[in-house]
């Protein structure tokens, strides 16, 4: 065992990524601009996963103080070199982001949360009913007010997983897509290798970046780890001229992201930006379905009810299109991301829940440095699998 | 309108009128949705201008032979009074279907509680669902195919028949569709122009499909009738030549084509410009398969029939239990194959249901006429067909999506970086993200990539739709 440990030392890790979403592509890019020598598996197309059906909100007031908000603001910078590196057109605006208090309990709750976002050195004001509609004038004069933060950006999710893959393309990475992954070779507690549609892929190390997929590819080598497909669905509007000028949530969505019990009362908030072509992407619920991906009648219903009541100039518009997508879940709201102590060369970097694409610049990063043996800017440590891990894992010890 | 119905037949063409026909009278709640304010579909619409009617053909149209002609359908329908049971609903618009038939419909204000100017969006449960949602017409790009005065061959015959109305005082007529005789034909009778039809068609290649007609030779006749009959009123006619462009400022003020070579390709320098007000063009059918695909209903491409149809086993049920499907969506066929499958997919569902239907002799019969009629499919998908060398000759500065502005040559640098499935060239250049989300180009789209890539249709892989299938306001959302 240890002369197969030193035959891998010796020449080049071959590195396979599980899933062509924002995180997996991410990491093959990040991976590939260190010259590392990797092939990036996607069952379907690039992006048809969550990345591919979701909101573009790099949205840092959304973010729970901490390890996640610290995550967050690092990979807010990246998106500035982004814009610059990628292939891609990725379509990123810091058009700075609004919270809407709709209620009259909302305000002091918001304001505590403003004061506690400023303690920590974000840009944030809380601004009443008037100063908001000032900037807003199409918004409904029933709000109370908002939060603004002109460090809130959006982005094109579908051009920036685009943009990573081609990345990596131009530096060699080998992307394959069609390709599913169907299981894990391994020889004494070690990665060998993927088994895929295609046939036998060899690997030193895997990444599984399979979005909410991940849990069943854990499955496959025996890791339990609680990744759930939470879906999201939303509503997309014909393209118009601009209604609103920067990218918007509803305070009850702050609460329920951290609280759901309050799902029930708060209801799943919503969230509204307009993309460059014009179209208002409105959003969304938050359900457990399992991995159906359908739309409902009562979530369309419940989006535009919700987003209705805030702009309700959206009354005059035409719904051109539905979609849903699974955000992969963890039950602390947090990715996870790091090996697997009971099978070497496996690594995990899945759970992103409604974050990944604001998270996917820090995460590709962190994951190459941590895949490649080296020193990672941010410490990974409280985003490690150990926290999930079941005794029936570490059995395999 | 209730929440439930035993079946709901969506469309009511002739397949869903000859399906509703056949299902009447056996004691069931059946459910027909149709988006047009009235019942007909593409070729009975003006003979079915009564708002709460209901319809039947002849019972002697069966047995008529084996082949049923567009004319004789059209001649044996007759209005009846609407049988116990039955209730249909017009401009009602079937936006999608979820699991378990369950579909999701807009209807107009009266049938909207409280009432609403918007219209308002329902759930219908099915417990048996036949969809016989038709076909659309097929396009082929080419410069200046944007520029008002340019429409469908379809188009321009809908404005005729539902309002009277004349393309223009002079019209031009092109592309490969047998309608361009149908239509011509039709502004002749409305006492316009037609300036010439400019069949893409070469006599050659007609003659070489005409063995594909020999169990049809009823059809050639019509089709020879026509030519006839446009002759003797001295209609110019050319063939084996391709509009290359339309010309003009604001709209549409002359026409450019080229000839053909044996192979169909344009051969250089042989450009004429035709003075002209109207273009109608078109380049035959492709099934409207958003609804079947939303059900989960398997699909499979067959370019004799059309492109992608829905796979349906002899009782026209799909792969999806329940989800019976009949008429152009299995195969463009003409309106002969409509009818024998509206009747064949209600007695499938009749006999499901345990309902009595008659001698099996009868239901035999109808599969006999159903081979018989798919045998026309082939000629006419043929005959409408262009080859791969006139996707591959688009000019880079042709609009292929027109809601996103996409020209051929960004799908073309797209598919150069390696984006040659339907589902991911869409993410990569937007095409058929917009408002119509791609009814026009999206079947483009598809012989395109077959075309540039050398493909297979599998590996190119069938195209995804969501829910609403056409834009439907924000507001019908918000009165439930
Ligand atoms: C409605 C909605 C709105 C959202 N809004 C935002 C937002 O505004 N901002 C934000 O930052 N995030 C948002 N998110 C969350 C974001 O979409 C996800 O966190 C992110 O896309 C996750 O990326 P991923 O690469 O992990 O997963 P995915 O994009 O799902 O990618 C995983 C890929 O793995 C592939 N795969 C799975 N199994 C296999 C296998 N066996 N073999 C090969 N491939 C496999 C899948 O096909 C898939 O393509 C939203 C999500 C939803 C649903
Ligand atoms: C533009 C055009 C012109 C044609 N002209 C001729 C002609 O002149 N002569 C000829 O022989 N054949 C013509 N055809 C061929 C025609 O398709 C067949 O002859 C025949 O009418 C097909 O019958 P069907 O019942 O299968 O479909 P259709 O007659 O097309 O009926 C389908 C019905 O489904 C409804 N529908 C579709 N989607 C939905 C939805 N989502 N919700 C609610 N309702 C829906 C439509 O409104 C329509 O009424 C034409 C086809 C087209 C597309």
């Amino acid at each position: 065992m240890d002369k197969e440990k030193n035959e891998v030392k010796t020449r080049f890790p071959l590195i396979v990524v599980i899933g062509g979403g924002v995180i997996g592509t991410s990491i093959a890019w990040h991976l590939a601009k260190k010259a590392a020598q990797v092939t990036l598996i996607e069952s379907l197309d690039l992006a048809s996963g969550s990345s591919g059906a979701c909101d573009g909100l790099v949205f840092m007031q959304s973010k729970k103080p901490g390890i996640h908000l610290g995550l967050a603001m690092e990979s807010l910078k990246r998106f500035h070199l982004l814009k610059k590196e990628l292939p891609v057109d990725i379509e990123f605006r810091q058009t700075g982001g609004r919270v809407i208090i709709q209620t009259p309990a909302q305000y002091p709750a918001m304001e505590k949360f403003v004061r506690e976002q400023k303690d920590i050195g974000l840009e944030v004001c809380l601004m009443d009913a008037k100063q908001t509609l000032a900037a807003e004038p199409f918004l409904s004069p029933d709000i109370y007010g908002s939060s603004w933060s002109s460090l809130d950006a959006q982005v094109n999710p579908i051009n920036l997983t685009l943009g990573f893959a081609l990345g990596a393309k131009k530096n060699h990475a080998r992307i394959l897509t069609r390709t599913k992954v169907l299981g894990i070779h391994t020889k004494n507690n070690r990665v060998t290798g993927v088994a895929t549609t295609q046939g036998d892929i060899p690997a030193d190390l895997v990444v599984n970046a399979a979005g909410a997929g991940a849990g069943r590819i854990g499955q496959m080598v025996g890791i339990d780890l609680p990744i759930a497909p939470r879906r999201g669905q939303i509503v997309v509007t014909q393209a118009t001229r601009p209604m609103i000028s920067s990218c918007m949530i509803s305070a009850g969505y702050i609460a329920v992201k951290y609280d759901p019990s309050l799902a029930a009362e708060q209801g799943e908030g919503m969230s509204m930006e307009q993309t460059d072509n014009g179209n208002l992407l409105l959003g969304s619920t938050r359900e457990f379905a399992g991995f159906c991906r359908e739309n409902t009648l009562s979530g369309i219903r419940r989006i535009i009810s919700r987003t209705t009541e805030v702009l309700p100039a959206l009354k005059h518009l035409q719904v051109i299109r539905t979609f849903a997508g699974l955000r992969p879940y963890t039950p602390d709201g947090l990715p996870i991301l790091g090996p697997v102590p009971s099978l070497e060369g496996f690594f995990m970097a899945a759970g992103h829940e409604g974050d990944g694409i604001a998270l996917s610049p820090i995460t590709g990063e962190l994951m190459a440095d941590m895949v490649l043996g080296q020193k990672t800017a941010v410490s990974l440590a409280p985003f490690s699998p150990d926290r999930f891990i079941s005794q029936k894992g570490q059995a395999h010890e | 309108m209730k929440q439930a119905y035993d079946v709901v037949i969506v469309g009511s063409g002739v397949a869903g009128i000859a399906a509703a026909n056949t299902l009447a009278g056996h004691g069931l709640e059946i459910l027909v949705l149709d988006e047009n304010p009235h019942a007909g579909g593409q070729i009975l619409r003006q003979h079915c201008r009564v708002t709460d009617g209901f319809w039947e053909f002849d019972p002697r149209l069966e047995r008529s032979g084996r082949t049923v002609s567009t004319q004789k359908i059209v001649q044996s329908l007759r209005p009846v009074r609407r049988p116990k049971g039955i209730t249909c609903v017009h401009q009602a618009r079937v936006l999608g279907i979820f699991s378990d038939r369950e579909l999701l419909v807009h209807v107009p204000d009266p049938l909207c509680p409280g009432g609403s100017g918007p219209g308002c969006v329902l759930e219908i449960d099915a417990g048996y669902l036949l969809l016989a949602t038709g076909a659309r017409e097929r396009f082929l790009p080419f410069k200046g195919w944007t520029l008002p005065g340019v429409m469908s061959l379809g188009a321009a015959q809908i404005l005729m028949k539902s309002s009277g109305i004349l393309p223009a005082r002079h019209t031009l007529i092109a592309g490969t569709s047998p309608l361009q005789t149908v239509l011509a034909l039709e502004i002749l009778k409305n006492k316009g122009n037609v300036t010439a039809i400019l069949d893409e068609n070469p006599f050659a290649k007609k003659l070489g499909l005409l063995p594909l007609l020999k169990h049809h030779g009823f059809l050639a006749g019509e089709g020879a009738m026509q030519m006839l009959g446009l002759l003797i009123r001295k209609v110019r006619f050319r063939q084996g030549v391709r509009v290359v462009e339309a010309r003009g400022k604001n709209e549409l003020t002359a026409v450019v084509t080229a000839d053909l070579d044996r192979k169909g390709n344009t051969v250089p320098g042989t450009f004429q410009t035709y003075p002209a007000e109207a273009l109608a063009v078109g380049y035959g059918f492709c099934p409207n398969i958003e609804l079947p695909v939303q059900a989960g209903c398997a699909l499979d491409y067959d370019a004799d029939r059309g492109g992608w149809v829905v796979r349906v086993d002899h009782a026209l049920e799909t792969s999806v239990a329940a989800v019976y499907v009949a008429g152009e969506i299995t195969g463009i066929a003409g309106a002969g194959k409509s009818f024998v499958e509206g009747k064949l997919a209600a007695l499938s569902i009749l006999e499901k249901l345990g309902k009595k239907t008659g001698p099996g002799r009868y239901a035999q019969k109808l599969v006999r006429m159903q081979k018989h009629q798919l045998g026309y499919a082939a000629f006419l998908n043929q005959l409408c067909q262009v080859p791969a060398s006139a996707y591959e000759t688009i000019d880079d500065d042709v609009l292929i999506c027109r809601c996103e502005e996409i020209s051929m040559g960004e799908i073309r640098k797209q598919i150069a970086k390696g984006f040659v499935t339907t589902g991911s060239l869409k993410k990569a250049t937007r095409c058929g993200m917009g408002r119509c989300q791609g009814r026009v180009c999206q079947p483009v789209l598809f012989d395109i990539l077959l075309a540039l890539t050398g493909q297979t249709p599998d590996q190119t892989a069938s195209p995804s739709f969501r829910a609403p299938v056409k834009n439907v306001p924000m507001a019908a959302f918000l009165h439930p």
